[in-house]
């Protein structure tokens, strides 16, 4: 199959899917397009397939639970035919295509892929995820304008499946319009059959075209929508065809689609920030936006905004204002840090870093013009545990990773954290190396032509986004676990080391036994000093590591081949799901136990007031990862009495170079008793980390995670 | 030079401008029947039942600390008094109690050049609160009844008045904090001679009308003490807007309702 044609049998998939697949508009949508992520059939095409808030394949996706299904209804011939695609299928979707063809190293290192499911200290993560393409082209040109730059350029077997992609969306739209004529909803209807025809004149239209592509391509963020959708919003109240009101409608109605489309992790919207030009326009749009999300009140968008200095303060006042009421958004994101940042994470110009946007659960990337995934998990806390048991994981019992001795090995703490660094590394490195065969062997198997459609540089250079189309072709590490074994680290270095309270022995048998019997050696473990209160001793600890981490990660980048490899340490609830396959640890954290949040502190562990929290968490570099996500929870008390000053609190924060704040409004004992009353508060809103969720609908230990972080 | 210190709270913003550190000092001149902090009352540390984790332990309701120290802890805030003009607030039971300790926090706070609040029950000689005068930007000054002082506060209440003149004709900032206790001084003869105060000293700059809270309650207990307001509730709603109301009628000043 070296020489297949990869691009017609892409655009003959997609004539197949769609329309036929696209979920009928329902009579309260404002816009038609519903996507397609409750609808994974048996197999078929898509970036991401997140099934039960889990990565589960890139492209060519199968599933068999779907076929055993179909198979059990079937008999004789068509029962025959099924069985065949289920062999063929089991073994030629992307990710099978991609696992084949895993070496030796990669196999040994990383003999799981089931992060929530599995011990392991590094996990690859299957799929193409967290594009931000150009919608300003989209809306500009419109799909007809989208045909003729591709026209323009030296036709290939690309460019034709392109074009083709460019036509489908257009029929779509005219399927989509038939229905709308059905619904009654003229307006609609009108905008479809526009914008099959021409480029979207009005703000409807331009929402109209950009979601419904959403839907088909499977992008899951909404980009700098201030940016692309800021124009048409002032030329519609300009002329009279909106008033605010109806705009806020409009937007609302936007709102309740992505609400229904449940990305849980994506579903960004970006507001806010340098880089924008228009700005007086995207500004009133960003308003609007937050307004629309102070109705919606729901976990997604994921409102996130941007603030610089200078910025036209209504919209930091009014985003602080929607916080307060407990929404969780919007999320705050730091440009005075965060640009230089990625100028220099990324090594690309000041202009280029002022488009930086945070996907999914925090990953930057350049808006339109680069591509942070797929992404590895590395559990940093299981790396300690291996460490210090000698090659051996506690839940199991399962060897993995390096074996240097443990921790009896290591007569100086210096020695155990150099052998900790070599574990990590390694880790990072077979993760580097898995991460690009991701990209390599995806790229043989799908050109993703719906994204390559509106990734910068696909038309031009005639290939798509993953074979040389896109210039700046990234991935992402995700680590979790820093803080736990930040605050392990601390408490050998003090009890077993300094002052020798606890043997090297005895700290093992401890740990080993989950602390049974051994509650006095946990009182000292927890009595050491932790992270997030502004000591010295373990802030520098946890400085370092973090440092060391993303240094190494960014490294390997050049080693492999990527334009960039970089350290995210951001949260779903991968913090939670690691947790459970992870042993006792010397901070004293129990077996699978939830580890904490991104780089925040355990929590109750952060014992020196929500300041000292901050200073903490503002020493971290920031000029090697490509974000880290920090949660704040704040009771309402505060926010009401002091609004004025939870803003110099959270000023002072990103003046000391914090980059990044998610805020969350709680009444004190509410979540004690949601836990106990659900049907009380089916509205509480709370931020788990990279995403947010109505706290009655989380798992269990999630809810205790959330609970456990300190309420300032 | 050491003091004895009940509590250091950072990102206080209930105790002056901007966001503040507050050091709380053990000891006081008045036992005010509603008091929240009944363990810092006592001139030397009490013990108090704490459960921590599940395991019932004793605690000091204090710790010596050499003002060094305790100003380490405050500075560390110094990034944020700088961003929202706070700074440091020295308050108890009654700080003055321990005056040359407090004047040596206020000393080290103005010679870092952060912001400077004194909490005072006023209750002490007039020569503490002078010598505080030039190293206090801003006194919080309790004025709690207009009556039955003896009753109420555990003394008379000559002196107070007296210091507060005092204090305003040297032309100290001060912030007039009242609490309000519901059946105690939640009326119009106490708001009037309020407004009086504030017509007789023009260096009185607002008024701060506090709610009277339960959250004290439990230190009672901890103390294994009685708690002669048992049964006393907090106001609610209606009559809680109702009060502030006629406050605002009745008193031109600036009012925060806390």
């Amino acid at each position: 199959m070296a020489s297949r044609d990869i691009y017609t049998r892409e655009a003959a998939l997609q004539r197949v899917m769609y329309p036929r697949l696209c979920p009928d508009m329902q009579p309260g949508d404002m816009f038609a397009g519903r996507a397609l992520e409750m609808e994974y059939r048996g197999v078929g095409l898509t970036p991401d397939v997140t099934l039960f808030g889990l990565a589960h394949g890139m492209g060519y996706f199968y599933r068999e639970d779907f076929f055993q299904k179909a198979l059990e209804q079937a008999s004789g011939v068509e029962a025959e035919e099924i069985a065949g695609m289920m062999a063929y299928w089991r073994e030629q979707n992307t990710t099978a295509r991609v696992k084949s063809q895993y070496t030796e190293r990669i196999r040994k290192h990383l003999p799981s892929d089931s992060f929530a499911g599995d011990v392991g200290i590094g996990f690859p993560l299957y799929r193409m995820t967290g594009a931000f393409v150009n919608y300003e082209l989209l809306v500009r040109e419109g799909l007809p304008g989208l045909e003729r730059l591709i026209q323009g350029r030296p036709q290939n077997d690309f460019t034709r499946a392109l074009k083709d992609s460019v036509a489908l969306i257009g029929q779509c739209a005219l399927h989509y319009a038939q229905q709308a004529r059905v619904l009654s909803k003229p307006e609609t209807a009108q905008a479809l059959e526009s914008i099959a025809a021409r480029p979207p004149a009005t703000l409807r239209e331009a929402i109209q075209l950009t979601w419904l592509y959403n839907c088909l391509s499977g992008i899951m963020d909404y980009g700098r929508m201030d940016v692309y959708l800021g124009g048409f919003l002032a030329r519609d109240l300009k002329s009279g065809l909106l008033t605010r009101q109806s705009a806020l409608e409009m937007l609302v109605g936007l709102w309740r689609l992505m609400v229904a489309r449940k990305t849980v992790y994506h579903g960004r919207v970006v507001i806010g920030g340098l880089g924008r030009p228009n700005e007086k326009n995207a500004d009133e749009f960003a308003l609007l936006a937050m307004e629309a999300s102070r109705i919606v009140r729901d976990i997604e968008p994921q409102l996130t905004l941007r603030l610089y200095k200078g910025q036209d303060e209504r919209l930091y006042r009014k985003g602080l204002e929607l916080i307060g009421t407990g929404a969780t958004y919007p999320l705050l994101y730091n440009d005075e840090v965060n640009v230089p940042a990625v100028q220099n994470a990324l090594g690309v110009s000041r202009m280029d870093a002022e488009q930086y946007v945070p996907f999914g659960c925090g990953e930057y990337i350049i808006d339109h013009k680069s591509f942070g995934s797929p992404n590895g998990v590395i559990n940093m806390l299981k790396a300690l545990e291996v460490t210090l048991f000698n090659g051996r994981e506690l839940i199991k019992g399962q060897q993995m990773g390096l074996a240097e001795g443990g921790l009896t090995a290591f007569d100086t703490f210096e020695e155990l954290y150099a052998a900790y660094k070599r574990q990590i590394a390694l880790s990072i490195e077979v993760l580097a190396e898995v991460e690009k065969l991701i990209l390599v062997e995806t790229a043989k198997d799908t050109p993703f032509l719906m994204m390559s459609l509106l990734y910068d540089g696909c038309i031009e250079q005639g290939r798509g986004m993953l074979e040389g189309g896109l210039e700046w072709l990234g991935a992402t590490l995700e680590s979790y676990g820093n803080i736990n074994a930040v605050d392990s680290l601390q408490a050998i270095r003090e009890m077993v080391y300094e002052k020798k309270l606890i043997s090297r022995e005895r700290l093992l048998e401890a740990l080993a036994h989950d602390f049974e019997g051994f509650e006095t050696e946990r009182d000292l473990l927890v009595s050491a000093q932790k992270y997030g209160n502004n000591l010295e001793a373990v802030d520098s600890l946890a400085v370092d590591l973090h440092d060391f981490e993303a240094r190494h990660i960014r490294k390997q980048a050049a080693r492999v081949g990527l334009h960039s490899l970089l350290m995210v340490v951001i949260n779903n609830s991968a913090n939670t799901f690691l947790g459970r396959w992870t042993g006792a640890s010397a901070d004293g954290r129990k077996a699978r136990e939830y580890m904490a949040n991104a780089n925040n502190p355990v929590g109750g562990r952060d014992t020196r007031g929500v300041t000292a929290m901050l200073l903490s968490l503002a020493k971290f570099p920031n000029a090697h990862h490509a974000g880290t996500v920090q949660n704040l929870k704040l009771s309402d008390g505060i926010f009401r009495d002091a609004p004025d000053k939870v803003k110099h609190l959270m000023d002072t924060y990103f003046d000391l170079g914090g980059t990044q704040l998610m805020v969350n409004v709680v009444r004190r004992g509410d979540l004690e008793d949601a836990i106990v009353h659900p049907e009380r508060h089916q509205n509480l809103l709370v931020r788990v980390g990279g995403f947010s969720a109505f706290f009655v609908t989380l798992e269990e230990d999630v809810q205790q995670e959330i609970l456990s972080r300190t309420l300032h | 030079m050491e003091g004895l210190v009940c509590d250091i709270q950072r990102f206080s913003i209930q105790d002056g401008p901007g966001i503040r550190t507050t050091v709380f000092l053990q000891g006081c001149t008045l036992r005010c029947a509603w008091c929240h902090n009944p363990e810092a009352i006592p001139a030397r540390p009490v013990m108090m039942r704490v459960n921590t984790g599940g395991k019932e332990a004793e605690k000091p309701s204090s710790q010596p600390m050499t003002a060094r120290r305790v100003m380490d802890v405050v500075l560390e805030d110094r990034p944020f008094y700088r961003q929202s003009g706070g700074g440091l607030t020295v308050s108890g039971g009654e700080p003055l109690l321990q005056a040359e300790f407090s004047l040596e926090l206020l000393r080290l706070a103005r010679a870092a050049g952060i912001h400077t609040a004194l909490d005072t029950a006023g209750h002490v000689p007039w020569d503490a609160l002078s010598a505080a005068l030039p190293l206090t930007d801003l006194f919080l000054y309790d004025y709690k009844v207009s009556r039955d002082a003896a009753r109420w506060l555990g003394a008379q209440d000559g002196r107070i008045r007296d210091n507060l003149g005092r204090l305003a004709r040297a032309g100290a900032a001060i912030i007039l904090r009242c609490p309000v206790i519901p059946g105690v001084n939640d009326n119009e003869e106490h708001l009037r001679a309020i407004a009086a105060l504030l017509k007789d000293h023009p260096s009185i700059r607002s008024v701060e009308l506090m709610a009277y809270h339960r959250l004290g309650t439990s230190k009672y207990r901890a103390l294994g003490q009685a708690y002669s307001l048992e049964k006393l509730q907090p106001v609610d709603g209606p009559q809680k807007a109702a009060f502030l109301a006629q406050a605002k009628r009745l008193i031109a000043h600036p009012i925060k309702w806390g």
